[in-house]
């Protein structure tokens, strides 16, 4: 097998870059992250095509966003 | 506890890297990090390979998530998304879900071609996935020319 171009880009999310993320699928799926969630966690599995993806970025957005809002670590 | 969740970035980033050395993966390689509420920072959190996708030699696609997380000095993937894709169309995913129907959608499952049936399956991770498909789509041998070619016209 040879040897060909690549890169490993490599880095931590931003809260932005998970912001962008989520719009994505609330475009796609016409429903904001929060009812999604909210519906995942009623058990409506109505969705399930990329659904495991944009709950764990729903749950990363919380935590840099709570992040966000303690400040930068003294 | 710290150092296991930072081997296992460390091993994820060797995977790729390996794939991309063999010529199986081309071009950006994106491994994204971001936190998760209730584990701490350095013992676990989301890792991604999505946006843009991972792409193979012939334009097939490679999409995955994990949440993460070391419980006893053992990395557990807590939920995860293994999403193949074919440049025709033909796909598979493998996930780990929360689910309230096992029957229906068990916790490991699969989907191939269709979002439905959750088609359950064994435990995956992605050094599994990776021999998956290079072994069965970039192998040279009898067996990976039976699979691909064909067409596929089909109504459920």
């Amino acid at each position: 097998m040879a040897e060909t171009d690549f890169y490993i880009e490599e880095r931590d999310m931003t809260l932005e870059e998970v912001i962008a993320a989520l719009k994505k699928y609330e475009r796609k799926y016409g429903m904001t992250s929060e009812e999604f969630y909210e519906k995942w966690k009623r058990g409506e599995t109505f969705l399930v095509s990329e659904s495991v993806d944009w709950r764990g970025l729903f749950e990363a957005y919380k935590a840099l966003n709570s992040q966000n809002h303690r400040g930068p670590k003294e | 506890m710290p150092a296991i969740y930072a081997e296992y970035k460390k091993h994820i980033r060797a995977l790729l890297t390996e794939y991309g050395r063999h010529g199986i993966l081309q071009g950006v390689i994106p491994i994204r990090f971001s936190p998760v509420e209730g584990i701490p920072q350095d013992e676990g959190g989301i890792i991604r390979g999505r946006d843009p996708d991972l792409v193979f030699r012939d334009g097939a696609k490679l999409a995955f998530y994990e949440k993460v997380q070391v419980v006893n000095n053992e990395i557990h993937v807590l939920n995860y998304s293994y999403h193949y894709e074919r440049p025709n169309g033909y796909f598979f995913r493998y996930e780990r879900e929360d689910t309230t129907d096992p029957i229906r959608k068990p916790e490991y499952h699969m989907h191939v071609i269709l979002d439905l049936p959750h088609f359950v399956a064994p435990p995956v991770n992605l050094e599994i996935i990776l021999k998956l498909i290079t072994n069965n789509f970039y192998s040279q041998d009898v067996y990976s020319r039976q699979i691909l070619g064909h067409e596929i016209h089909l109504t459920v």
